[in-house]
């Protein structure tokens, strides 16, 4: 059978992440038709990018998982390179007196390297390796593994998910240079692919999407107090301070709010804040189904399946409109509200929760259908296993 | 193949750098400088005037600060001045309102750096957080105005951007006078609001003392609750007690005005037929009346009204009988004044051909003889008669009832009557009973 | 040769995860013209002529990182010149060494070191310079070189003056480079 690289930051059972579902998601669903190898670094945590898991091959559900060590954490060198970053590459990304950046590439390098995970053996690897396999498909542009190890296997032979946000990091030139030339490339959403087309200045490829579990929950969670639901990592980077400075602001009004998922931003402890951490999926569909509303304030997402997990399960959403895809995701599905600035977030929680049950059925009822219509397990397989054939197909010019 | 292609690119590249290095020494000889510092990367430029907004708008969060005071102030904030600021956006404001606040600080102004578009959106930001009724009302007028200066500055930047340096210059001045004035108006403001927040505190200071001296009222309210419960309750007794007295006293009062009632309905009867005794028995009468009915001939003709104050029914019929409308009203004792004078007071204006009182003296007894010629004079025609009887049955009665009646004469009566203008002459019956007749028309 | 190479692009391949002194970097990396420089003794007056000629024509404000042991002589000599103020010498220290490279425009070897072209490319620092020496041979098709003859100085000035205003030539450069190291690289860790 051919075998089919997948090149992911961390592969682990007990990593919560988006692109890492991905990459696992489309390993697995690529597993029933190639011969699907997942290469990896060793880390488990996406901060300082720990030399933590043991190197080599592991097999996850009958996937071989090759991890490759990380050299070195996240430092203060880093930190102090990261602020000038955001000061000094975005404002002049595009330079108006033709004058190049100060920041010149090797130095942008030096960014995403130090950025981690750092595994200079998945890099010799990919460059030893890659005719062993009949295509590499590369997951999250941001990162070290992509960035790096893409320029270690002819263009021809890729397979890029670049799961880009307009994020600071998305000007720095060397992004769009490098993956000019890696022309297979699946979007989650048309709004990330409007993304790039802004930022890089192209954006073809596939929009493909995730497959979203749609098994509706036989025991809604039932609860005396209505409570809004969150899950995923919590953190204000995901905007988790700004729903708690919001839920503060109503919280006389009986509402409670639920999060599942990992604490990074320490939570304050309130009577109506309910912290359950890491719950398994039975458990956050069950949730999801009994939410009075879903909550994802993030700005920076690229496609969230846990917000269409939540819209399968019939609950109501609220999003952060200020992010693009996730607007997108409630236009066209209308299947909840979003908002925009924390004034508006609180209006939509609030309507969210007047909402009687045959409206809230309704709106329901609007995102299941949606996530039914694209996100179907079969439908996004057929059109990955489709990818991947016309990437095997072709031929380096 | 891609090598050669490469390789290709590259020996093109290195003819176009031979073609360059031919001609360098052509190339004007550069002013000699410094190295240059590493203002660049600090993200300064120091010689640059102006900004889009956009440039200025689209870094995110920290690099937004730090970006914006680069070009605004031509320097890296302070990690306090940082913080501030991502801390005011942090409480909802927006880009546009921090760099504002940065373009026209005292230092922003030094700098003078022009932000094309910033102003209108500075000036709705801040409309936008003006946070007092109060303060809307009272700069309303000054505020008002701030639209139409947006539209001007908006204009004036438009054409800036458009690169007319003629008219740019014409119009710098004015600008800045404007953005002066802008910010005045915002200084002035950010002053009211201080001056509204003092007072606010003050106001909350004496809601708090109110607050203690109510609280303290309450407590002395609550001690002296009891006492004032008992003293309440004598009160309500007295009350009660005097309520008492006085349906006492009203039941004794109606008890003697009902004493007085009966007393004078008693004397009334007595005095009726004391005078029907003696008028049946006084042979005369008859010819007395007839007498003083013939005198009032002449004006009472079929139609025309009589009125008679006194009690004799045969004196009425015989007007009747001959078509006159005549009106009796009764001989009022003392107590019957008001009701006489209301009596008088409902005949209309010149109504009566004739009025006719028999015994003059009762009726003394409930009304002056002046207020009673006046009334005459009202009511009677201008060929009216006045009729004034001095029969002695009426009085005898009263007197006998115990009512005291004014001895009065004819003559003195003629006297007042010609004082009201009536001219009067005696129609005395043949028992020798006074009459008077008089009236106002010359004849 | 070829072995002693093959360690020095493992060793340069290391320099790739060695942090570099992020003072320095913050003092040379600026939006003007900035180059560094490997040169041995033959090789300053040409440097110097060369960075003359970007002063003189190109850019004015520009600084030149003079990496190894020649950097004494060319502060010298550009002393000398009066040109003094834009040249320095990054002594040893591979923190330095890195911030010099990361701030510059492309490393210019006149002669030179080959530990200090391999550290160039393989933290994807573009090389020009003199096609000769070691250093020369070392970079190969990785670098884009000119002959030893008059036209030298001003032929390496306008290079770098391309180099700044060519992304798609950078990238060749920089591609080729890492492709160059790694290869070098491998063959130190496979005869290991």
């Amino acid at each position: 059978m051919r075998r089919v690289a997948i090149v992911v930051q961390r592969c682990d059972e007990s990593v919560v992440g988006g692109s890492e579902a991905l990459a696992w998601q489309y390993a697995r669903l690529l597993s029933t038709r190639f011969d699907v190898e997942v290469l990896s670094s060793t880390a488990t945590d996406y901060v300082s990018w720990r030399d933590e898991l043991p190197a080599g091959v592991r097999v996850r559900d009958g996937i071989p998982v090759r991890r490759f060590p990380t050299t070195f954490e996240r430092g203060p060198y880093w930190y102090g390179l990261h602020q000038r970053m955001m000061l000094e590459v975005q404002p002049f990304a595009a330079p108006r007196d033709g004058r190049p950046l100060a920041w010149r590439e090797s130095l942008q390098d030096e960014y995403v390297r130090f950025q981690g995970p750092c595994c200079p053996g998945l890099d010799d690897w990919l460059r030893e390796r890659h005719g062993e396999y009949a295509a590499v498909l590369f997951c999250t542009y941001l990162y070290p593994t992509t960035y790096f190890g893409i320029a270690e296997v002819p263009p021809h032979k890729t397979l890029l998910v670049p799961t880009l946000h307009d994020e600071p990091t998305a000007y720095l030139p060397v992004f769009a240079q490098r993956y000019a030339a890696h022309r297979n490339r699946i979007w989650l959403t048309a709004a990330e692919q409007r993304t790039a087309a802004r930022i890089w200045g192209y954006g073809d490829g596939e929009v493909l999407g995730m497959a979203v579990e749609h098994s509706e929950s036989a025991t809604p969670e039932s609860r005396a107090r209505p409570y809004l639901l969150y899950c995923g990592r919590i953190e204000a980077g995901k905007g988790c301070d700004e729903l708690v400075r919001a839920m503060e602001r109503i919280a006389d009004r009986g509402l409670s709010l639920v999060l599942t998922g990992v604490d990074n931003m320490g939570l304050p402890r309130e009577p109506w804040i309910e912290f359950l951490g890491f719950v398994d999926e039975r458990r956050k569909f069950e949730l999801m189904a009994g939410a009075t509303a879903f909550v994802l304030p993030s700005q920076y997402e690229s496609f969230s399946i846990v917000t269409l997990e939540a819209m399968a399960q019939r609950a109501p959403v609220i999003v952060n409109g200020r992010c693009e895809v996730m607007r997108e995701h409630i236009e066209r599905s209308g299947a909840g509200f979003h908002y925009d600035g924390i004034d508006d977030m609180v209006g939509k929680i609030l309507l969210a929760a007047s909402l009687d049950a045959r409206e809230r059925a309704r709106i329901g009822g609007a995102g299941r259908d949606y996530v039914l219509a694209n996100y179907r397990e079969e439908r996004v397989r057929a059109r990955l296993v489709e990818q991947v054939e016309r990437v095997i197909g072709a031929r380096a010019e | 193949m891609n090598s050669d292609r490469n390789d290709e690119q590259l020996e093109q590249v290195r003819g176009e750098i031979r073609a360059a290095a031919a001609t360098l020494r052509d190339r004007p000889r550069l002013p000699s400088s410094a190295p240059a510092q590493a203002s660049g990367a600090d993200g300064i430029e120091p010689a640059r005037r102006r900004y889009r907004i956009a440039e200025l708008t689209d870094p995110p969060y920290h690099a937004f600060v730090e970006h914006a005071f680069r070009a605004l102030l031509k320097r890296a904030p302070t990690a306090a001045e940082a913080s501030a600021q991502l801390d005011l956006l942090g409480r909802g404001a927006s880009k546009a309102e921090v760099l504002g606040n940065l373009r026209w600080s005292a230092e922003g102004r030094r700098q003078h750096v022009g932000v094309a578009g910033l102003l209108p959106r500075y000036i709705v930001a801040k409309l936008g957080r003006v946070p007092l009724l109060g303060y809307l009302v009272e700069w309303g007028t000054s505020l008002a105005a701030l639209p139409m200066l947006a539209r001007q500055l908006r204009a004036a930047d438009a054409a800036i951007s458009a690169g007319d340096a003629a008219l740019a210059a014409r119009l710098q001045p004015r600008i800045d006078e404007l953005r002066e004035l802008v910010h005045g108006l915002g200084l002035a403001r950010d002053e009211l609001i201080r001056s509204v927040d003092t007072l606010d505190e003050r106001l909350r200071a004496h809601a708090a003392a109110a607050e203690a001296v109510l609280g303290d009222l309450a407590r002395r309210q609550h001690d002296l609750e009891g006492a004032r419960k008992d003293e309440l309750e004598f009160v309500r007794r007295r009350v009660y007690v005097m309520n008492r007295w006085f349906e006492a006293l009203q039941g004794a009062l109606a008890e003697v005005e009902s004493a007085a009632d009966r007393r004078d309905a008693g004397a009334r009867e007595f005095e009726a037929r004391t005078r029907d005794a003696i008028a049946s028995a006084d042979a005369s009468r008859v010819a007395r009346l007839e007498r003083w009915s013939d005198a009032l001939d002449p004006a009472c003709v079929a139609g025309a009204r009589i009125v008679t104050i006194g009690d004799d029914a045969d004196w009425n019929e015989r007007w009747v009988s001959k078509g006159v409308a005549a009106t009796p009203l009764a001989t009022p004792r003392a107590a019957d004044a008001a009701a006489l004078r209301d009596a008088l007071a409902r005949i209309e204006d010149g109504a009566l051909a004739a009025l006719a009182v028999l015994a003059f003296p009762a009726l003394l007894r409930a009304m002056p003889a002046d207020e009673f010629v006046a009334a005459a004079s009202r009511v009677l025609r201008a060929d009216g008669f006045l009729l004034i009887g001095f029969a002695a049955e009426p009085v005898l009665a009263a007197t006998l009832a115990g009512d005291a009646v004014p001895a009065v004469q004819p003559a003195a009566l003629a006297t007042v009557l010609a004082a009201a203008g009536y001219s009067t002459r005696r129609v005395d019956a043949a028992d020798g009973t006074p009459a008077l007749l008089a009236s106002k028309a010359a004849r | 040769m070829d072995a002693s190479a093959s360690s020095l692009a493992a060793a340069s391949g290391r320099l790739r995860t060695q942090e570099a002194d992020d003072a320095l970097l913050r003092r040379w990396q600026t939006r003007s013209t900035v180059w560094a420089a490997s040169c041995d003794d033959a090789g300053v007056p040409l440097l110097l002529d060369a960075f003359d000629a970007c002063l003189a024509h190109v850019d004015a404000a520009a600084r030149l990182l003079v990496l190894d042991h020649g950097g004494e002589a060319v502060v010298a000599e550009a002393q000398r010149r009066g040109v003094g103020a834009h040249v320095e010498y990054v002594r040893d220290g591979a923190g330095a060494r890195k911030a010099a490279l990361l701030a510059a425009d492309a490393l210019v070897a006149c002669g030179g070191t080959v530990g200090t072209v391999l550290d160039a490319l393989a933290v994807g620092t573009p090389v020009t310079g003199i096609d000769a020496g070691a250093a020369a041979h070392v970079a190969g098709v990785a670098a884009l070189l000119w002959r030893m003859d008059d036209s030298a100085a001003g032929l390496i000035a306008c290079t770098i003056e391309r180099l700044r205003a060519d992304a798609s030539l950078r990238s060749l450069l920089r591609a080729r480079g890492h492709a160059r190291v790694s290869s070098l690289g491998a063959s130190s860790r496979s005869s290991a």
